[in-house]
């Protein structure tokens, strides 16, 4: 028990040292996006105007996770994790704590950046039913939380394993806005010309495929399926990164 | 972790209360939202007391009209819903009408109904039957409400609520509810016209007389929220945040006080700034 609460507590002291190197980009994007939801929270108290201002601001979200995936692809890169190696920290503990600090706690600023403001302003929104299987047009605010959610976590985790990968910096910034930008746009272009090509955004973006599945003339699926698929999407390519960081400081 | 999830929270707390306090000082008044899927509007409204009549008349700037296909809309039942959670179920308006004024006295179009005990719904049947007997029967009581409510209007959705007694009334909210399967008919007519090009043309105001002015409003879904001031209950819960944060902060400090020493710093260096300034 002593041994654990120790190894937990080497993982804290160095995700606080990562977050204190990485936190200033997520910072500031999670103040705006928090401005932005008082706002939204206490002037429009509507989904569906919601809806557009969550969109424009989830295209920024990558590229602030972006920043935090090139200081680990730096330091792997440098050797500077020898440093921290010989320390005394673990492998399985320094990639622990970057994968906490680049996934883990960016979603749950993201959280409470978002709940916070609507919480304090109208509260009575986040307490809708959730219709995410019956009705996916008609989701409550809740619902595309939960969505959003799964996209974000899904974005990141692709991120990262497409940056341990290449262990080059400017593909993961490309990969932010492949998926962010370009992805969602060739998709809703090619469903203009085929409907079916719509369910290739379940397995990356569950909350564009909520909005496209809104249309009469899109075939549907429940949303939940879209959620499950991206989610455990996400679980694979986070299980792959682990292995992938551990493989490249044992080389 | 905990400091920086900490930090964040505070950045949100913070955030809220500049949203709140610009509300607070620029005594925002009644807003009203389009929520309509297809086409963003802009509506102007306020809401007004006199005695225990409310009158919330709402102005339409720069509106479009989008012809819809006949039959369409037949055969569903609109609901004007009637929410005040504020207060207490007991209170319910004894009277409710909507009114489409366009600056014409000729063009009122009324419409009202019976309060219904349970659902606490406003039900229209058939919008077209009520709005004809409305008019005939209370056409210059209403034009007098307008006229004082909402001078000078080119055009106007007037819903006018009556509470018994001197009821206090806040965060009330309308929901004019149409059922989603005429919303996605509208939106699959409404993408085939964009597709072919002519989509939609301004509204000459004069116009809106007929049946289609009906059509506009019955494929329409608008919410109508009343967001006045900040109440009490938002500073509340402000205050109730702020203080969650804190007891959170002063736990951590106790917990490894070196994370903190920023805070001393920036103390110290406050009191230098403010020593300068004093000499």
């Amino acid at each position: 028990m002593q041994g654990l609460r120790q190894r937990v507590s080497r993982i804290l002291i160095h995700l606080d040292f990562i977050l204190s190197k990485v936190i200033k980009p997520l910072a500031i994007y999670l103040a705006f996006l928090s401005l932005l939801y008082a706002a939204i929270a206490y002037y429009l108290p509507t989904t569906w105007v919601i809806l557009p201002l969550l969109f424009l601001m989830l295209l920024f979200f990558p590229l602030t996770i972006a920043f935090a995936i090139e200081g680990l692809i730096d330091e792997i890169v440098s050797g500077r994790t020898e440093l921290y190696l010989v320390a005394g920290l673990t492998r399985t503990q320094y990639v622990t704590a970057w994968i906490m600090a680049i996934i883990l706690f960016p979603i749950v600023g993201f959280i409470l950046s978002t709940t916070i403001p609507i919480l304090i302003t109208a509260p009575d929104i986040i307490i809708q039913n959730i219709n995410l299987i019956t009705e996916p047009v008609r989701m409550s605010v809740l619902g595309l939380f939960v969505t959003l959610i799964t996209q974000l976590y899904n974005n990141t985790a692709i991120m990262v394993f497409v940056g341990l990968a290449s262990r080059r910096k400017g593909i993961v910034f490309l990969m932010a806005i492949i998926l962010s930008f370009i992805l969602p746009l060739a998709v809703s272009i090619m469903t203009a010309f085929n409907p079916y090509i719509v369910h290739l955004l379940m397995f990356t973006s569950p909350l564009y495929y909520a909005t496209w599945s809104a249309l009469p003339q899109i075939p549907k699926a429940p949303l939940w399926i879209a959620i499950v698929f991206s989610f455990t999407i996400a679980m694979i390519f986070t299980i792959q990164s682990i292995v992938l960081a551990k493989k490249a400081l044992e080389a | 972790m905990i400091r920086y999830l900490v930090y964040l929270s505070l950045i949100a707390i913070i955030a809220t209360n500049v949203v709140l306090a610009i509300a607070y000082f620029s005594k925002a008044e009644a807003r009203v939202y389009s929520t309509r899927f297809y086409r963003p509007n802009t509506y102007i409204a306020t809401l007004k007391r006199d005695g225990n009549v409310y009158v919330m008349y709402i102005k339409e700037v720069g509106m479009y009209y989008i012809p819809s296909p006949p039959g369409s809309y037949r055969g569903y039942t609109q609901v004007l819903k009637i929410e005040h959670p504020i207060t207490t179920q007991s209170v319910k308006p004894i009277k409710c009408r909507m009114y489409v004024y366009t600056g014409n006295p000729s063009t009122i179009r009324v419409y009202s109904g019976a309060v219904d005990e349970t659902e606490y719904n406003m039900v229209y049947n058939n919008v077209k039957k009520y709005s004809v007997a409305s008019i005939q029967c209370d056409k210059e009581l209403e034009l007098r409400d307008i006229t004082k409510y909402a001078p000078n209007l080119d055009f106007a959705i007037v819903i006018e609520m009556v509470f018994p007694g001197n009821t206090p009334i806040k965060n009330l909210k309308l929901y004019y509810n149409v059922p989603q399967y005429i919303l996605s008919q509208t939106l699959g007519d409404v993408t085939r016209q964009a597709i072919e090009g002519d989509i939609s043309y301004r509204v000459n105001l004069d116009h809106i007389v007929d049946d289609t002015c009906l059509a506009y409003f019955r494929d329409t879904s608008i919410t109508i929220s009343n967001v006045l001031a900040p109440t009490e209950e938002h500073f509340l819960r402000l205050l109730l945040a702020y203080i969650i944060a804190g007891i959170v902060l002063v736990i951590d400090y106790r917990r490894d006080p070196d994370n903190y020493k920023w805070v001393i710093r920036l103390s110290q260096k406050l009191k230098r700034i403010l020593g300068m300034l004093k000499s």
